[in-house]
């Protein structure tokens, strides 16, 4: 007798990012010259037709991602921000006194801005036709975003890692597929680990550094009839800056891939398995390339950075992969109502 | 229009299934083998055309088709819909590409060069003198404590340049308050420079290095061209907009890329930093002629100055123009 369900495929399955530099180059191009020529307006357009690009390149076992926000809502969001910070410049320049009273209650608004804008960011994107959501609770984020946070220079910044693993386990765990709920749970140590390796690698760099800075700056001022050259303080800059980078970009793989890994939507497992030596060979690269071609070089630098992402993860099924969307196929519509206060600003989370 | 080669997602769960989708009598028909329905065109949204991506047909209730991208509906489409229309044809050839990437180096180019010091030389006339004064006696102090050493010239001797630097700020802004100071520093050596808020430092090893009185009265009239110019101020201003402006253009400002918009920053810094030096120099030189100095005097101290310590530096990443480029400008 034949098994009455086809046997079930456990293996894992790669994501794909099927996108091309030259293809995504002409896209850009336009879009920016666009924005320019629009003062910013067309830019909502822009970042749609940007977002929809790298979504819809990317696939996860034969079907797509899809990106749908609508470019008006997005210009609303802009204007508000443009808005608050023109505002603020000028009472800075009028009243600095008012201008810094306002700072305080928008600081109390951040955590709310934040939950609208991972509500929106969700909302509308989609795998295989059933949209994301992200649940998550105003108050929770006052704690994580607000409260948390404040306890970083009480302690000497030994609570960062906690508060960077606090962050992003409540951004993965109130988000969701249709009715599959995405989980994290990260292990404390090893985000410590993270940030110690760093601290030291960027403490010792910085000691190089700053010794090559008051030694350079010493001996070079700023005075003028120009007398000397100033190789030693362009090293000193180069130093700090390549050591900066080189350790951001590998906390951030690190962490990156500490995520994934422990992330889980239903059954289902990630794997990420970026090298950190491959992302600072990314990125060195991919600045050296944007410098040399004066910008032109970015929509490339974009490209190659998705599909290395893309190829170093893939998902290991823990059961059948179907998705199935909350209430029925309703949920389109329900959110399109939530949607009218969702903001869209682009945070570094 | 027909197309055989659509996806059907029901919006339900994330299955996939082929579909015909065809345009018939005002209705949009989805038909498989297993399927048949229909909408009316009004009801259903189709995205914009971008690149070679399948492009998603909206259906009432959440489901959606991904068509070819050369899938139409027979409907004009809103204005947005048009617009973008408009865009992908642009998007999809090279020339337009060109041209946009042309245009788009010519204006940021042009606002790096000419609007935005414009822009920032309104802004900084405008700006409240206090924050110049906090700035320059911030900037002092921090050289006082790690880079410069008091003075070791003689009373009379300050006293002289002195009258012969208030000749100058009489020449220059009679109702400004600017101030010499006398500072020595063997390790930078002959220099001298201007502070934000009106103080001129003079190192002893540069009145030390002038074999004339009026050449070091040139180098204090080149200086005062930086305080009436509001050099420092403008400075800092032009930096950090062209910086926002290449930032904007290059990547997003919250991410990496923005390493990459570093370098261009230093050599934009450079050529401002150059373009002031000249002008601080044309104002240098009508101080002289006002007060009877004669330009030579700053030639000829450029002229030592380089061949003691030629800088090694080419001239795209250096802070100060070539002598012989500033001892043209004196000749003029």
């Amino acid at each position: 007798m034949p098994p009455l369900l086809p046997p079930v495929d456990l293996s894992p399955r790669p994501f794909a990012f099927t996108g091309t530099a030259g293809e995504y180059f002409r896209i850009w191009i336009v879009n920016l010259l666009l924005s320019v020529v629009t003062l910013g307006i067309y830019s909502a357009w822009a970042k749609v037709r940007r977002l929809r690009y790298f979504y819809g390149h990317t696939s996860l076992d034969g079907l797509a991602f899809g990106y749908h926000a609508s470019p008006i809502a997005i210009l609303k969001g802009r204007l508000i921000a443009y808005a608050v910070v023109m505002v603020l410049a000028a009472l800075g320049q009028l009243a600095p006194l008012v201008a810094s009273a306002l700072y305080l209650p928008l600081a109390v608004l951040m955590p709310i801005v934040f939950v609208r804008a991972f509500r929106f960011r969700a909302a509308n994107s989609s795998y295989g036709g059933i949209r994301f959501g992200f649940d998550g609770l105003e108050s929770d984020a006052y704690f994580v975003f607000l409260v948390l946070p404040m306890t970083v220079p009480f302690t000497l910044g030994l609570t960062y890692p906690l508060v960077v693993k606090r962050q992003r386990e409540y951004f993965v765990s109130e988000s969701r597929h249709g009715r599959s709920q995405f989980g994290l749970d990260l292990p404390t140590w090893p985000v410590y680990r993270i940030y110690v390796l760093a601290g030291v690698a960027l403490l010792s760099w910085f000691a190089v550094g700053v010794a090559t800075f008051m030694g350079a700056a010493v001996v070079e001022g700023i005075g003028r009839p120009e007398s000397m050259p100033r190789p030693g303080v362009w090293l000193a800059v180069a130093l700090l800056y390549t050591g900066l980078g080189v350790t951001v970009v590998a906390v951030r793989t690190a962490f990156e891939n500490l995520v994934w890994n422990h992330t889980l939507v239903d059954r289902h497992h990630f794997e990420s398995r970026l090298r950190a030596h491959r992302m600072i060979w990314i990125y060195a690269s991919n600045i050296l390339g944007i410098a040399l071609t004066l910008g032109l070089g970015v929509p490339w630098a974009r490209i190659r950075l998705a599909r290395y992402r893309a190829d170093s993860l893939s998902l290991i099924p823990g059961g059948p992969l179907v998705s199935t969307s909350l209430e029925g196929g309703l949920d389109a519509a329900a959110t399109g109502a939530e949607l009218s206060d969702a903001m869209d600003l682009d945070f570094g989370l | 229009m027909t197309s055989e080669a659509a996806t059907y997602h029901d919006g339900q769960t994330s299955n996939a299934r082929p579909v015909r989708v065809r345009v018939a009598d005002g209705l949009v028909h989805i038909e498989s083998d297993d399927l048949a329905t229909a909408f009316p065109l009004a009801a259903v949204r189709l995205e914009p055309r971008l690149g070679d991506l399948p492009r998603r047909l909206d259906l009432p209730g959440g489901a959606s088709c991904l068509v070819p991208p050369d899938f139409e509906l027979p409907v004009p489409g809103d204005a947005p819909a048009r617009m973008e229309r408009w865009v992908n044809e642009l998007e999809v050839r090279w020339a337009p590409a060109v041209v946009a990437a042309v245009a788009l180096l010519v204006i940021v180019w042009g606002s790096i060069v000419y609007g935005v010091p414009a822009a920032a030389k309104v802004v900084a006339q405008r700006m409240n003198p206090a924050v110049e004064r906090q700035m320059g006696a911030q900037a002092l102090a921090t050289l006082d404590r790690f880079a410069l050493q008091p003075s070791v010239l003689p009373e009379a001797r300050r006293q002289v340049l002195t009258t012969r630097f208030a000749a100058l700020v009489g020449a220059a802004a009679p109702d400004a308050t600017y101030t010499l100071q006398f500072r020595s520093s063997p390790a930078i050596g002959p220099n001298a420079f201007a502070l934000p808020g009106g103080t001129v430092v003079l190192l002893d090893e540069l009145e030390k290095t002038a074999q004339h009185d009026d050449e070091i009265v040139a180098v204090l009239a080149h200086e005062i061209g930086h305080l009436t110019g509001r050099h420092t101020m403008r400075h800092v201003l032009q930096t950090s907009a062209a910086g926002v402006l290449v930032a904007a253009v290059v990547g997003d400002v919250l991410s990496l890329s923005s390493y990459a918009a570093a370098l261009p920053a230093f050599l934009l810094e450079a050529r401002y930093s150059r373009a002031f030096e000249l002008e601080a120099d044309r104002v240098g030189f009508t101080l002289m002629d006002a007060t009877g100095v004669d330009r030579a005097h700053f030639v000829r101290f450029l002229t030592r100055m380089e061949k003691d310590h030629g800088s090694g530096v080419p001239g795209f990443l250096s802070t100060h123009p070539r002598a012989d480029e500033r001892r043209r400008e004196a000749e003029r």
